[in-house]
């Protein structure tokens, strides 16, 4: 089928793309304290992208029995394109570690309920384990194109989330690993933690005040409101405040993008478009360095791709997306909570700004000197804000693209 | 088989959309799923799979992972039946190339000097459903989806930007002039807000337009009353059915029957789509049901909704809080001093809290009952129950369309609301 495609599409195209990603997986779904379901899936979906004198075309469907289909498709629509491109990338890979494990091709129902029991065990005898998920899975990309690419790599990703509900109280935890080895003792025991100290949380009113976000906040507000400044699409489209300005302070902080981090939720050893991943310096001690890119940015902004092209979705054309973002930044204290609004995580971070970069936040599971906050806002811009950093804390963890720890910002405007 | 209970699913979609932006058709697309989702009730517990397989292979599949024994149970789906959406003009007898002259069209409407980028997007689905399950139930439905998504960004001291939607259960039909009419709006008011400064923060009277009184009624009510909440224990509504929980003039619809962009004429569980009174004068009457839920906690079914073949989950669908008796200036004449706020960004709510928090597009501040000068980067934030007792709900209910988001799903619904005077906490930047 593949070998019919692909004289098709070299007889029919200047040049052509096919990927495809097919992946295994088991979940659990946890509800009052129980385990309710158990669910397993396979799903498969082939790409084609193909060029035409210039013009991209892209089809997909979720069966290779019908990539014939999908190349007429991705033909017919680069007749009407505009999405220019010249060729597509000779590519190559870069070796990485740590993000296949082979135990997950044997876990079983009966292994997902054990670690489902660990979970809600882990739990106080306060708190309700109202909701959670585990999941397990196993995801395979090949990508194979005209100009000589032709990589597969296969890697593995598990997450246990837990939300524990008190009276009126709730709080969330979660962790993400590319291995089984998952601390779900540990989701449990804080999700219960957080619910349990929000429990009769007093009004904050409207102050300026230190304020602490937790690697999960700082996750959900840089995710909406800084990625998408450094993306060359966006800089190329006038849709970030970074454009233009290489080379300019913007605090004191470094931001790596390191898609072949050890282990990271997002490492891989090529993007998409079959290009190695790389380490990428985007702000460095403050200093605005280089934005990352997929291969058609990189051409459009004559800059070398960072590789990092990838899929939203596997019907979607791989596009700029951050890989893992590494937050760092000197002063690395102890104890950096004193005083200050604890910030646990935020409701509504994708109703931000992504382009002007301002936010209004409403906080959850927040904590001012050490008492609950009932509710409270915070607002302000990313720009300003990145440069009020105060100290970095030690508790380093991977919240989806984001590593970073909890940090401490000066005066943060709370409305409350 | 040794089971209570199983049903088989098998959805096909099929998608086109088409971009462009800044004067260039970017990222045309095609593609194509048929998928298919297997569930198996077993001792109480479900195991479910999804995969390309016959149905036997994928029943079996299913029951293997029906390992534990637990409480859940089956309410009735009814027969279930066929629907076929009639369109007036089909998307696929449309050349592309139309459709792409148009989308250049509305694109130049947005066209000004301080206006830095443009998009202008279309989209074309249709969905095809078809159900059975062991008791006999069987559905099949084909349901197409047309719209324009148009969006500018504008240039001055900063970078703004600003949306507005077009999208129904409907062929190429609802595809014309008023796209012309959004575009020009959103021109208009992108230069506006240009200039507008930020606004205030703290408690204020806040009047809402109909896109963002929607918002709020899906956002912080909607949610509270799925009743899969209810049986985790986390949502504030859990044990009040029956009580007040607004003031008297307030009424809550979920109708999935409605043609707005969350309709569908049987919900993923083969149940025949029907309204559902959630609050009325005050009293909270219904959740919504999975037939899961509905079982458990006596309701009626039809809110089981999935994005493709995932786990049917409670959903709404075209959601509404009704017209109350006040006009749009009675409402500024009421709230003397504070912020009217249009549109919306989006929101997110926590039903075990109450609490819940979204973003207007912009908004305009009123003083002495009158508008005054416009804001932007404005957020609301606050307790639902807190706002449903004070509420004061205006005319002209307006729907508007949107995708909503709940355990990595994503689903078509539509929400709408009277103009609407609470109070809140605002915030800015």
């Amino acid at each position: 089928m593949i070998d019919k495609a692909v004289k098709f599409l070299d007889s029919r195209t200047d040049d052509w793309e096919i990927h495809s990603a097919s992946g295994k997986s088991i979940s659990a779904i946890i509800e009052k304290g129980r385990i309710k379901n158990i669910s397993g899936g396979v799903e498969e979906v082939v790409s084609v992208r193909v060029i035409v004198d210039g013009r991209v075309g892209f089809a997909s469907s979720n069966s290779i029995d019908g990539i014939m289909e999908v190349s007429e498709n991705a033909l017919r629509l680069s007749r009407i394109s505009e999405e220019y491109l010249d060729e597509l990338p000779a590519g190559g890979y870069t070796q990485v570690d740590g993000i296949y494990d082979k135990r997950v091709e044997n876990v079983d129902p009966f292994w997902l309920r054990d670690i489902v029991d660990r979970l809600i065990n882990s739990c106080s005898d306060r708190v309700n384990p109202a909701h959670g998920t585990v999941d397990v899975g196993k995801k395979r990309v090949k990508v194979v194109n005209s100009a000589g690419v032709d990589l597969e790599s296969t890697g593995t990703a598990c997450t246990a989330y837990l939300e524990a509900v008190v009276e009126e109280s709730s709080g969330f935890e979660m962790v993400q690993s590319r291995t089984l080895d998952m601390d779900v003792e540990f989701v449990g025991r804080r999700a219960s933690e957080l619910a349990l100290g929000s429990l009769g949380g007093e009004k904050i009113g409207k102050v300026m005040c230190d304020a602490v976000l937790s690697p999960v906040a700082l996750s959900q507000l840089l995710f909406f409101t800084l990625y998408p400044a450094f993306s060359a699409e966006n800089v190329a489209k006038g849709r970030s405040m970074l454009a233009g300005r290489i080379g300019e302070d913007f605090g004191e902080f470094s931001l790596l993008d390191d898609g072949t981090l050890k282990g990271g939720l997002a490492t891989s050893p090529f993007d998409d478009e079959g290009n190695p991943t790389l380490k990428t310096i985007i702000f460095e001690k403050g200093v605005l360095r280089s934005f990352i890119t997929d291969f058609r940015f990189s051409k459009i902004l004559q800059i070398k791709t960072t590789g990092n092209g990838f899929k939203d979705e596997a019907t979607s054309y791989p596009h700029t997306s951050p890989s893992n973002i590494i937050f760092d930044f000197e002063d690395k204290s102890r104890s950096i909570e004193e005083d200050a609004l604890v910030v646990n995580s935020f409701i509504g971070a994708h109703t931000s700004n992504p382009i002007s970069g301002d936010f209004s936040l409403e906080c959850q599971n927040s904590f001012f000197r050490g008492k609950p906050v009932k509710s409270a806002m915070i607002y302000g811009n990313i720009y300003e804000l990145l440069k009020k950093i105060q100290a970095f804390g030690k508790d380093v963890r991977q919240v989806d693209n984001t590593v970073t720890p909890s940090v401490r910002f000066n005066d943060v405007s709370v409305s409350g | 088989m040794n089971a209570e209970f199983y049903d088989i699913r098998c959805v096909e979609s099929s998608n086109l959309s088409i971009t462009v932006e800044n004067g260039n058709i970017e990222r045309p697309k095609y593609d194509f799923a048929r998928v298919k989702g297997f569930r198996v009730l077993k001792n109480g517990f479900w195991g479910i799979f999804s995969g390309n397989l016959e149905d036997e292979e994928g029943l079996r599949q299913a029951e293997k992972n029906a390992i534990n024994s637990g409480t859940s149970a089956v309410a009735q789906a009814g027969k279930g039946g066929k629907f076929i959406l009639k369109v007036k003009k089909n998307p696929a007898d449309v050349p592309v190339e139309d459709k792409v002259e148009f989308l250049k069209e509305v694109e130049k409407e947005l066209k000004a000097d301080y206006v830095v980028s443009t998009r202008v997007s279309y989209l074309e689905n249709v969905r095809k459903f078809e159900y059975k399950d062991s008791n006999g139930t069987q559905a099949y439905y084909e349901v197409p989806r047309t719209g324009i998504v148009v969006q500018a960004v504008g240039k001055d001291d900063t970078l703004q930007f600003l949306s507005k939607r077009e999208l129904k259960p409907a062929g190429y039909e609802i595809i014309g002039g008023n796209v012309f009419e959004i575009a020009s709006e959103v021109r208009e008011k992108l230069g506006e807000l240009l200039k507008a400064s930020t606004p205030p923060s703290g408690e204020m009277n806040v009047v809402m337009n109909q896109s963002l009184g929607g918002v709020f009624i899906h956002e912080a009510f909607g949610h509270a009353v799925e009743a899969d909440h209810v049986l985790q224990g986390a949502t504030i509504l859990a044990e009040r059915l029956g009580e007040k929980v607004a003031c008297r003039d307030v009424n809550v619809y979920d109708d999935p029957s409605r043609h707005e962009f969350g309709f569908t004429p049987f919900d993923d569980e083969g149940v025949a789509s029907e309204k559902k009174a959630i609050i009325e004068n005050g009293i909270l009457k219904n959740f919504l049901h999975t037939r899961e839920t509905a079982a458990k906690l006596d309701g009626r079914p039809g809110n089981g909704r999935s994005q493709g073949i995932a786990e049917p989950l409670v959903r709404m669908s075209n959601t509404y809080i009704d017209e109350g008796e006040f006009t749009f200036e009675e409402l500024l004449e009421d709230a003397r001093d504070g912020i009217y706020l249009v549109g919306s960004r989006g929101g997110e709510t926590n039903p075990a809290t109450g609490y819940f928090h979204f973003n207007a597009q912009y908004g305009y501040l009123i003083k002495n009952g009158e508008l005054a000068e416009m804001v932007r980067d404005v957020s609301l934030s606050g307790n639902t129950l807190e706002i449903l007792h004070s509420i004061k709900l205006g005319r002209e209910l307006k729907f508007d369309p949107g995708f909503c988001g709940k355990g990595g799903q994503l689903v078509p619904v539509s929400d709408a609301a009277p103009y609407s005077l609470v109070k809140a906490i605002v915030g800015g930047a």
